[in-house]
Formats: C-alpha cells, structure tokens, sequence
C-alpha cells in the first residue's frame, strides 16, 4: 500500500476507529517504518484531541418558555379564528362595485316580484271587462239604431 | 441524546405540551450544541433552536416514522443551523461591505487571520471558521457529536463515500491551515 493510500485512510477510516483488523494491522506496520505518514498520524490525532475537548454549553433557559408561548398564542390565534373570521366577514369593508352589483340584483328582484304579482291580476280585470262587453252586445242585438250608419245603403243590401 | 419513549412522542403529536417539554428536555442540549458549533453564535443558536422546536411542534402530528423521530430532529437542526449560518454571513458580508466603504474597518480582516487563538474553545471556534457549513457539519457530527459514519449519511441524506471524503477534505483543510500558521498550536 502506498505512503498516499495510507494517508487517505489516515484521515478518515483510521482515525475514526472504521478501518478493520488487517487495515489496522497494516497501517501501524507502515506508521512504525514512514516518518512522514507518522508525522501526518501525529498532527491528525491533535486537531482531534481538540474537539474531542469541546464543552457542551448549557442550554439557556428562555428558550423553553420562547416555544412554549409561541405554540400557546398560535394554538390561541387558531382557537379565536372562526369567530374572527365571521366578523371580519361580516364588518370588511366591501368594493363600491360590490355594493352596486347588490343594489341591482335587489331592485330586478323586487321589479321582477311586483310584475309576477301583478300579472296574476289581470284575469280578474279581464273578467270584469268582459262582462261589460256582454252586457253591451246583448243589448245591441235588440236597438237597430246602434248598428244604423244613417244612410240608406242597408236598406240596399237588405 | 436521550431516548425518548414512544408514548412521549405520541402524546407530544396529540398537541400535549408537557410531553413535548419532555421531548425538549431530552434534545434540546443536542440541538443547541450544534446549532452553536454551526452558526458560531450563541444568539443564532438560541434561534435555531426555537426554529427547530416549533418546527418540530407543528410537523409531529404529520410525522407517521415516529421510529426515525431522531434522525429527523438532527436533519431538521443541521438544515436550519446551516441556514442561519448562510444568513447571517450575508449580513455581516454586507454590513462589512459597506463599513469597508465607510473606513471603519481596518483592511485585510480576514476570518483565518482573526483564528489565531490561544485556549481550547478559541481554537475550536478558529478552526470550525475555517471550514465551510458542509464540512464543518460533518466534523462537528462527528467529533463532537460521535455520530458514525452512517448515522451521518442518514442525517445529511448523503452516500457513505460522500461523508468519508467530506471528513477527510476537511481534516486536509485543517492540517493546512495549521501549517501555514492560520491556527495558532493545532499542530
């Protein structure tokens, strides 16, 4: 195994305890006959002893109570949203054409209501008419004047 | 992290807040560690943690692989972590934009001069600065975390080989650093 083979598994497998037996094996042999490999186990092994030192730092102590109101006003914010949103529903504001397009619809309605109404009236208006126009053709029927033009021409045809 | 019991997480999923405290009691320290090593910034950490946990409130009851409840919650921290970090550096990036037109700043400030640093944490800090959110988040899984290589796939949702380069381009860029005298004492 080359000095360079050595060196990328000293960089990783090796100094991160993956490598197995024989890897191992091997590279302690070549560490214990290269100074140069040794040399790069030497500095790989320190930059680790840096780390492996790092302190883990307490977490602080608002962070809890942070989250917790958070997810208590969202959870409150959903609570209230239905009525929220039936008010704000009912008192936005509305566009002016909005508002027109209502106004119209009510006044065809109203227009369309009063006609339907009305209609339903008329057969008793004709009623009413019609019999007055019986009552004048049955008299006409018995007064020969009404049907008299004042000229003779009847007498003609008749 | 500590293990947390299924029916913790199913009540936490039902909307019950003392069992989601119990599920933050169990992560949080995992969370907030992370996210500190990623964005280098206890304020953003603080936020990220926030995000994590109310992300994580509103998506459990949708969430059905309660089995891979910790595996998400890491996915979940590194993405938001890397995001933050992303954030905030295209604000301190314009903020030093326009401090260098105003000449507040002193030129050649760059973030591998500012590592040279003496103690343990400072040099921790300098050498993560170094690295960008991808390879940081590995080292920072594996090293600090102890994550195995698989248990990093899953999380990062990348191939075997991808986390075995990534860590070793990493280390590569480190020693580097480190011999070119970016970082004070790392080798």
């Amino acid at each position: 195994m080359s000095c360079r083979k050595i060196q990328e598994l000293l960089k990783s497998d090796y100094l991160d305890g993956q490598a197995n037996q024989r890897e191992k094996q091997f590279i302690k042999e070549h560490l214990a006959r290269c100074a140069p490999c040794r040399r790069l186990e030497e500095d790989l092994q320190a930059q680790q002893a840096i780390f492996k030192k790092a302190k883990r730092m307490p977490v602080p102590e608002g962070i809890w109570q942070n989250i917790r109101q958070g997810i208590v006003s969202e959870e409150l914010k959903q609570n209230s949203g239905i009525l929220q949103r039936l008010v704000d529903y009912l008192f936005a504001p509305r566009p002016v054409f909005v508002l027109a397009s209502a106004f119209t619809i009510v006044i065809f309605v109203t227009v369309f209501i009063t006609l339907v109404l009305q209609n339903r009236q008329i057969p008793g208006i004709f009623n009413g008419t019609g019999s007055d126009m019986a009552i004048y053709s049955l008299g006409g029927e018995n007064d020969d004047s009404l049907y008299s033009l004042g000229t003779n021409i009847e007498e003609y045809f008749l | 992290m500590n293990d947390i019991a299924a029916d913790i997480l199913e009540r936490a999923a039902c909307g019950e807040i003392e069992a989601f405290q119990q599920v933050y009691k169990a992560t949080s320290g995992f969370v907030y560690n992370v996210a500190l090593r990623i964005t280098q910034n206890s304020a953003d950490a603080e936020e990220v943690t926030q995000d994590v946990f109310m992300k994580i409130y509103h998506s459990l009851k949708d969430f059905r692989q309660r089995s891979t409840f910790k595996t998400w919650l890491y996915r979940v921290t590194v993405n938001t972590a890397i995001n933050r970090y992303r954030k905030t550096k295209r604000e301190q990036k314009d903020m030093l934009d326009y401090d260098s037109l105003s000449g507040v700043l002193p030129g050649g400030s760059s973030a591998a001069e500012g590592a040279i640093q003496s103690d343990d944490e400072t040099r921790l800090r300098a050498l993560l600065n170094i690295l960008n959110p991808e390879f940081k988040t590995c080292l920072v899984l594996r090293e600090i975390e102890g994550f195995s290589y698989q248990e990093i796939a899953a999380t990062l949702k990348i191939p075997l080989n991808t986390v075995r380069s990534r860590l070793k381009r990493a280390r590569q860029i480190l020693l580097e650093a480190a011999r070119k005298g970016l970082v004070k004492d790392v080798v």
